[in-house]
């Protein structure tokens, strides 16, 4: 198997078929209780309802805070953990229910970059050891020393660490030892978790460039997952914006920046520092609260207890918004019964006043709302929309 | 005191690692990265020197016995050469560097006898103790659910037992008859000590195992070797096994010395080993009724065994220092 060539059949199949498509995919982590029998008391909702597709030789971003079930959408992907529902296709074959014994081959196409370099590698094995594993496991013929040193070179490692352990090694070089072990069977899609977060921008742009460079020379597809909306950007082609475990926004990487159609994806981008964003939105939308609970996520669109857009809607201005653009500071005790008393008993009561019935009833559909830019929400942001004067509207 | 001087030595350890690894060109193999780090400890190599003369001695002991002196441990000492007029055995002399024991045996030949006892007792039922220990608490700690219940409760029950009763239950029942217990699979003498002990000692390792094993399966590595396709005995021998060689080295030695003592214990119950094997447990048992009059009979032995058991320590505590790679941070 020689790294270099370009297997014709899977170029020729470029932007046909997707790689990789996702349905309704869904995953629910059981709380349980109870000492000897365990009895499921409720659910996290980690991922609801994510459908998308990548085609080969594109590279599509993940982006969401902390907690919107991104690596949880990567491990369902890659198999790692089962989902409860919805369905994996890959390269044409349903992967949804396919035993792990009988995935092994589809692991070879399909490989992971862990988020934590310092994590991903075992601390005992040495690095011929870590690199050298996937030709081992699936018993490819040849010098695997030789493959393992060549991989250490294409990743910008010295071949002579071959013996040595990964504690000798800083950040960026482990994460290039996580790279070289996911390049080395050759796959057609790598997903990559976070692989730059644990690590300083300096190092940050050389692994991105290192992927760069690996995506033009073996043809591979991402899907790139990251909280860093300045990473994502760069590297991606399209990019789905995840809230709460639900995808509420996917589009071209320059058209989502540019014109953001779900209020949400608005204040995520309005968090950039201003330094490094040129986005159109200039002021910052601080939302309200906290990303609720996913054990017991709202009901209709998750973001309406939050959605400064549905307020616009209903024509009331939000508070906090609009004291912050006018330079006004909310004290912290005044924050906290804000919030208390939006998350009190009477929650409802109070939001009905606020927020449309639709964002509140209904789960909006992930729909097309210009050419290639699907976003679900029931009141999208219109092209070159303003969140900040909307809501003091 | 072993655990801080070996801290000692480890802090000087460090000067010397950066510049070993920053100057070779060509890897190190891990073999000698371990060897460079065991070197620096003095005290574990002092403990391994004892190790290997004592395995030296024992090895040699039919040798010592037939040619140096002459006689081996159950020959009674001819025409009252090592009793006094009252019958009463001699001390340390020239001849019998030990003294003797009241049958007028060398009790130098006994004693470096008594050592091949202790250590292939102490080693194999540590041996199969850590085999057992080490699959079983992989398993239960991998695998989790039901697994997990039955072999932790499994642990439980035998940690429950009162060790001694059972275990002079056992060697009485199996050393009733020539053919043993169990369907004839545990003989009498040796093998019976070495099962009891293995059978009372694999649960300590099959715990740290268990636990070490619930916290690693949970690591990120863990992960990406199932994204690449390993199966569950490759995860958990090549992967998760290797994690655990610094625990179980640390509780192999401490479990080796604490053997050697059951053995000795049993045997000074008069169980044990049979009569005429020697071992340092019944030497010590024997002495112990002529302590005023014959003090060598309690000491040769006795210092014997607490040297061994220190050595294994010390050992121990020097393995772990080199065996952990992150001691060279």
């Amino acid at each position: 198997m020689s790294l270099t060539s370009v297997d014709p059949a899977s170029s020729e199949k470029r932007s046909d078929e997707p790689l990789l498509r996702v349905e309704n995919l869904t995953k629910y982590f059981p709380i349980r209780s109870g000492i000897l029998l365990q009895r499921e008391v409720a659910r996290v909702h980690a991922v609801e309802d994510v459908s998308f597709s990548i085609h080969p030789g594109e590279t599509v971003g993940l982006v969401g805070e902390s907690g919107c079930g991104k690596s949880t959408t990567a491990r369902l992907v890659t198999r790692l953990l089962d989902p409860t529902s919805g369905k994996i296709t890959f390269e044409g074959r349903d992967i949804t229910k396919t035993s792990q014994r009988e995935l092994r081959p589809v692991r070879r196409d399909m490989q992971i970059i862990f988020q934590d370099p310092y994590a991903s590698l075992n601390p005992r094995q040495t690095i011929g050891q870590i690199v050298g594993a996937p030709f081992r496991i699936h018993k490819t013929e040849g010098d695997t020393k030789k493959k393992v040193q060549d991989l250490m070179e294409r990743t910008g490692l010295n071949p002579e660490h071959y013996n040595r352990y990964p504690h000798e090694f800083s950040g960026g070089q482990r994460q290039r030892i996580g790279v070289a072990r996911a390049l080395a069977l050759r796959p057609k899609l790598i997903v990559c978790d976070e692989p730059v977060s644990a690590l300083d921008v300096s190092i940050q742009a050389q692994i991105l460039n290192l992927l760069e460079d690996l995506q033009d020379e073996f043809n591979l597809t991402y899907l790139f997952i990251s909280h860093d909306l300045g990473v994502v950007r760069h590297v991606s082609d399209r990019i789905a914006v995840m809230y709460l475990g639900r995808v509420v926004e996917v589009a071209g990487a320059d058209e989502l920046y540019e014109n953001p159609k779900h209020p949400y994806t608005a204040a995520l981008l309005s968090a950039v520092p201003k330094e490094h964003s040129d986005t159109s939105i200039s002021e910052r939308i601080v939302l309200q609260g906290d990303v609720p609970s996913p054990v017991d996520p709202p009901s209709g669109c998750s973001f309406h207890p939050r959605c400064p857009k549905a307020r616009a809607v209903m024509g009331k201005s939000v508070q906090l918004t609009s004291e912050q653009a006018e330079g006004g500071q909310v004290s912290l005790e005044e924050a906290a019964a804000r919030t208390a008393a939006r998350d009190g008993d009477d929650r409802s009561v109070d939001l009905s006043q606020e927020v449309p019935e639709n964002c509140r009833k209904e789960i909006p559909p992930l729909g097309e709302v210009q050419k290639e830019h699907f976003t679900a929400c029931w009141y999208p942001l219109e092209e070159g929309e303003k969140l900040q004067q909307a809501a003091k509207a | 005191m072993a655990q801080v001087q070996s801290e000692v030595l480890t802090e000087q350890a460090i000067p010397t690692d950066p510049s070993e690894v920053g100057a070779v060109v060509v890897g190190k193999s891990p073999w000698q990265l371990f060897w460079g780090r065991f070197r620096q400890d003095k005290l574990a190599f002092v403990g391994l020197g004892f190790i290997v003369f004592l395995v030296l001695l024992s090895l040699g002991a039919p040798l010592i016995a037939k040619y140096v002196t002459g006689r081996g441990p159950n020959d009674l000492s001819l025409a009252r050469e090592m009793t006094n007029d009252f019958g009463l055995p001699l001390g340390p002399n020239g001849t019998y560097w030990f003294g003797a024991d009241r049958s007028g045996r060398d009790l130098f030949i006994r004693v470096i006898y008594g050592a091949r006892t202790s250590l292939i007792v102490g080693l194999v039922a540590t041996a199969i103790a850590v085999a057992i220990g080490v699959t079983l608490g992989i398993i239960a700690g991998y695998f989790r659910g039901w697994v997990d219940t039955f072999i932790s409760r499994t642990i439980d029950i035998v940690l429950s037992m009162p060790l001694l009763l059972f275990a002079i239950g056992i060697v009485s029942t199996c050393s009733a008859t020539r053919v043993g217990c169990f369907g004839g699979l545990v003989k009498p003498g040796l093998p019976v000590v070495i099962f009891v002990i293995a059978l009372f000692s694999w649960p300590n390792i099959a715990r740290i195992v268990r636990g070490n094993t619930l916290s690693i399966r949970e690591r990120e590595f863990i992960e990406a070797s199932r994204s690449l396709g390993a199966g569950n005995r490759r995860i958990m021998f090549r992967e998760v096994l290797p994690n655990l060689v610094a625990p179980i080295i640390v509780y192999s030695t401490l479990i080796i010395p604490t053997n050697i003592i059951f053995e000795a214990a049993l045997s000074f119950l008069g169980l044990g080993v049979p009569q005429t094997t020697p071992s340092w447990g019944r030497m010590l048992s024997d002495a112990a009724q002529v302590f005023e009059v014959a003090w060598w009979m309690m000491v040769f032995p006795g210092v014997f065994l607490f040297l061994t058991t220190l050595a294994f320590n010390l050992v121990g505590d020097g393995l772990r220092d080199a065996l952990d790679p992150r001691t060279g941070r």
